[in-house]
């Protein structure tokens, strides 16, 4: 079967450079995303999704970020290798990006309708009025009338944003679209309208999405593929059903169990010790070895091999070496 | 495994909220500052120019170096001996613009010291208990601020007398609004922060709140622009010493000497040129050094 | 937001007469005896009583200051100069148009070459140009005007010949004046613009604006300078503001006729109600000026000027 990916990112390595100290926020990423299809990144603060999101727009801010080394691939595109001028063509047509925060990435100055406007006019050859009739319609597609695009962002709520939001990003049709935590600074109610509304418009445009969160029950609801993130990489990585129902790495496990249990309301949550390892001063072997409670000293001296499962599903953990090796969590199920 | 150890003891440092490194924060300010170039410099100069206006009296001998009169050596262009030439009444330039030091700094310093030493008070003050009190303070400093700094010390030293102390006291009076909005506005973004309200919840008593919480956390901003009310000074007192509204002759004070030299202009521009130049870099060092300190204290500004 | 304005205005008032009363105080009773300059230790007793009579200087300070700000409100009367014999107000007025191109002209001269450096500043934030820039503001702040001045009139009036080095006789007058106040303040518009310009930079609406596909020039004119217009325009206002009313030393350095001269000339000759006279107008304009400023601001910014709209109609609906 031939898969049409509308991104795809390999070995990418991303730094800061602050002050002399080398952060790596990413290390060697490979990830691939479908159309129509979502693949959702977990991982805690902190861990390099944000900025594994901007590499794939080339808009991690420069300085003090570096894309060190890798491909990215938008529609088949190396974008590392387009000049400026193409660039801006393929931002907001080919790729989009949706950010975390609402109240703040809309421009204060300028109403919502103008800046709907100026996505579909920088991309499609229309005049300003047909741009606006466009940019009208768009915001219906999004739920807003169209009698509100004269307003300013501040008249507007946190979720009524991010609408506007969604509604620029998509002005274009992008064929790839990021959603960088788009719904943690919203209500819970309105999280799941804006979630549901997305999903739709992802079906409707047959989009390929990345969906960046760090809440596992939204993964669970809209995304076809999960990756775990940890310190700049990714540590296990698999379809939904893979990594929900037969987790193998033990930073995924962790994730879960530090998660309320509804169905056991008594039980104690558990959570993982310890925090994330300093960015700029990463161990030479695995970085999550320090917390786990599987480590061994094999942990400490390299980094992780990926062992693979299934064609789709892979965990980097040395625990593997050993084939019967197994977590708490699977061992449950199996 | 020490290691890891250290890595884990690092961790959870961090969780409580400790400072990795470890470092008081004067230690801190110190470690920040020393990386800033131009505050290094700009300090160096400063304490090289301080040392300066100390021993001056040590160094030169006042009847005769400066204020004594060589005929024979009147107007003297750049030289060896005379690295800046010599003046009108046969006096070495050089020598003359180094003994100004001590004039400069002394009103730089004594009157910043008068302006701070009324206006921190009342300002904080004014910023912590806030009411009728603050909006009387507050109205009081519209007032002697909506007269141009320059003007006001204009009318204050004509009104006064011209002679270095009434200088020094007419720029310590115009420098107080200033330094009191600063000092009411440090106080009322510390008053409103959440720790203030902790601390009078487990029931700290207010005496304590200020000398202990709000007084500690406004004194960035306060050091920092009382560094700055020197530079300033110092420009001003050599503005009104060069009309004539400052220090009298035949004291070395830069303004004087400028306002001495103008009338050689088109000459001896030398005369001119000197006096001018050491108020540049005493201002600049000031300048840089407030922007260090500004930079090293408030991290958040950094990046 | 005419209660707005409305309220700027009253609040104006008491600084107005506050100030004014200041100044008088100080300089009537510090100043001395004013009839001490004017020949008086010629005239006997009876004479010098008239002298003051004719004056107004016998009766108390108090009332002395009730008449005067009476005549200046009523009849917009400043007095009459002890020595020059003129009315002050139009001693003022006569010099008030060359303050004013003086600060116009360096007000200009201070835009044109401050906001562009603020701008590249910020979009090369930390850059060797960045850091050249703010040391060289740095620079422009610590350089006495007063001595800039005198540099420049050494090297453009008297050794190259290219501009006047006093007076104010057509446009080549205003340049080195304007020159001199003008790159004074340009050290703290530059920082302004850098450092408001940087603020937005950083800003999630412009990532948005990238990620849509926004070229950079866009992005910057577009989209940053928009927004961080408001403080750029309040450090215009001051600019002016501060051009009008302390100019009075580099007016002095270039024999410029306008009132920063007018009152060094009659602090010289002791003539105090000319100094009070000008000062308190001086004082007025600057407050008036900053005022239209702060108001100017609430039309710029929508979310301001919404906010009063939104009050007032709260306000009807009530």
């Amino acid at each position: 079967m031939n898969k049409e990916y509308v991104l795809e990112i390999e070995d990418l390595t991303v730094e800061y450079v602050v002050e002399g100290e080398v952060t790596q926020a990413v290390t060697d990423l490979n990830l691939k995303v479908e159309a129509g299809t979502t693949v959702g990144l977990v991982g805690e603060t902190g861990a390099g999704k944000t900025t594994t999101a901007l590499a794939a727009l080339r808009l991690v801010p420069d300085p003090p970020g570096t894309i060190r080394s890798g491909r990215i691939l938008v529609c088949g595109q190396d974008i590392m290798k387009l000049s400026q001028k193409q660039l801006y063509n393929v931002r907001g047509q080919d790729i989009s990006m949706i950010f975390q925060d609402p109240m703040t990435s809309l421009n204060p100055v300028e109403t919502v309708g103008d800046q709907i406007t100026e996505s579909i006019m920088l991309h499609e050859k229309l005049k300003r009025p047909q741009a606006w009739e466009k940019a009208l319609e768009m915001l219906e597609l999004v739920g807003i009338p169209r009698t509100r695009a004269m307003e300013y962002p501040h008249q507007f709520s946190g979720g009524m944003r991010q609408r506007v939001v969604i509604a620029i990003a998509l002005a274009c049709n992008p064929k790839m679209l990021i959603a960088d935590e788009p719904t943690t600074a919203l209500d819970v109610t309105i999280q799941a309208q804006v979630l549901d509304m997305m999903k739709k418009l992802r079906d409707q445009f047959n989009m390929g999405m990345i969906l960046i969160t760090h809440d596992l029950g939204i993964v669970a609801e809209i995304c076809d593929e999960v990756a775990v993130m940890y310190a700049g990489r990714i540590v296990e990585m698999g379809t939904l059903d893979e990594v929900f129902n037969h987790t193998r790495h033990p930073y995924t496990e962790g994730l879960f169990n530090s998660l309320p249990n509804i169905k056991n309301r008594e039980a104690k949550l558990q959570p993982i010790p310890g925090l994330m390892p300093d960015p700029t001063d990463l161990p030479v072997g695995c970085a999550f070895a320090p917390r786990c409670r599987y480590a061994t000293e094999a942990c400490k001296a390299a980094q992780p091999a990926a062992h693979h499962f299934s064609d789709t599903h892979f965990a980097a953990c040395t625990a593997y070496e050993d084939p019967s090796f197994r977590i708490e969590r699977s061992k449950d199920r199996e | 495994m020490s290691k890891n150890k250290k890595e884990v003891q690092d961790i959870n440092r961090k969780a409580t909220g400790e400072k990795a490194k470890g470092r008081s924060q004067g230690a801190e300010v110190w470690y920040r500052m020393r990386k800033n170039k131009g505050a290094m410099v700009g300090l160096v100069v400063v304490v090289l120019l301080i040392l300066l206006a100390v021993f001056s009296d040590v160094i030169f001998d006042y009847s005769k170096q400066i204020a004594g009169i060589n005929t024979k050596a009147r107007l003297l262009p750049p030289s060896w001996e005379h690295p800046f030439g010599t003046d009108g009444k046969g006096r070495d330039l050089f020598v003359r613009v180094l003994y100004g030091t001590k004039y400069s700094l002394t009103i730089g310093v004594v009157a910043t010291l008068i302006s701070t030493l009324i206006a921190v008070p009342i300002g904080a003050l004014a910023g912590y208990y806030g009411g009728f009190f603050e909006n009387v303070v507050m109205r009081i400093m519209d007032m002697l601020s909506a007269v141009p700094f320059i003007l006001m010390g204009i009318v204050v030293v004509s009104a006064l007398g011209a002679n270095m102390m009434n200088l020094i006291i007419a720029l310590g009076i115009v420098g107080i609004p200033k330094i009191c909005r600063m000092t009411r506005a440090a106080v009322l973004t510390v008053k409103n922060q959440e720790y203030i309200e902790s601390a009078r919840i487990i029931g700290l008593k207010e005496r304590d709140i200020i000398i202990k919480h709000v007084l500690p956390n406004c004194l960035s901003p306060i050091i920092v622009s009382i560094t700055l009310q020197v530079a300033t000074v110092i420009i001003s007192a050599s503005s009104l010493s060069f009309l004539g509204l400052g220090v009298p002759a035949p004291s070395p004070e830069w303004g004087a000497l400028l306002s001495a030299g103008r009338d050689e202009l088109r000459q001896h521009a030398n005369l001119t040129l000197f006096p001018g130049l050491a108020i540049m870099i005493t201002v600049l060092a000031l300048n840089l050094m407030g922007d260090g300190l500004r930079d090293a204290m408030d991290p958040k500004l950094r990046k | 937001m005419h209660k707005y304005i409305l309220k700027r205005i009253l609040m104006l008032i008491p600084v107005i007469f506050g100030v004014s009363l200041l100044v008088f105080c100080i300089m009537n009773v510090a100043s001395g005896d004013v009839t001490a300059v004017m020949g008086a230790e010629e005239l006997d007793a009876q004479q010098l009583y008239e002298l003051k009579e004719s004056l107004g200087l016998n009766d108390p300070l108090l009332v002395r200051y009730v008449k005067y700000m009476w005549n200046l409100i009523t009849k917009g009367d400043l007095g009459t100069g002890y020595i020059s014999k003129e009315p002050v107000m139009s001693l003022f007025l006569n010099r008030f148009p060359n303050t004013l191109k003086l600060a116009l002209g360096s007000t200009l001269v201070c835009v044109i070459l401050s906001i562009p450096l603020g701008i590249y500043s910020a979009v090369h934030h930390g850059s060797i140009a960045d850091n050249v820039a703010m040391v060289g503001a740095l620079l422009g702040l610590s350089i006495p005007n007063f001595w800039l001045g005198l540099v420049l009139i050494v090297i453009f009036a008297l050794r190259l010949g290219w501009l006047p080095s006093e007076g104010a006789v057509g446009f080549k007058s205003i340049i080195l004046p304007a020159i001199t106040i003008g790159t004074g303040f340009m050290a703290s518009m530059t920082r302004v613009t850098r450092s408001s310009m940087l603020d937005v930079i950083r800003s999630d609406y412009l990532r948005t604006a990238r990620a849509k596909g926004a070229p950079e020039r866009q992005v910057i004119y577009k989209h940053a300078l928009k927004n961080a217009l408001i403080p750029i325009i309040t450090s215009i206002g001051e600019t002016f503001a501060t051009a009008l009313g302390g100019a009075v030393v580099t007016e002095a350095v270039f024999s410029w006729p306008g009132v920063g001269r007018l009152i060094i000339d009659s602090i010289r000759s002791r003539d105090t109600m000319v100094v009070v006279g000008c000062i308190i107008m001086k004082t007025i304009v600057i407050s008036v000026i900053l005022l239209i400023v702060d108001i100017l601001y609430a039309f710029v910014d929508p979310r301001i000027k919404s906010h009063y709209a939104r009050a007032r109609k709260a306000k009807i609906d009530e």
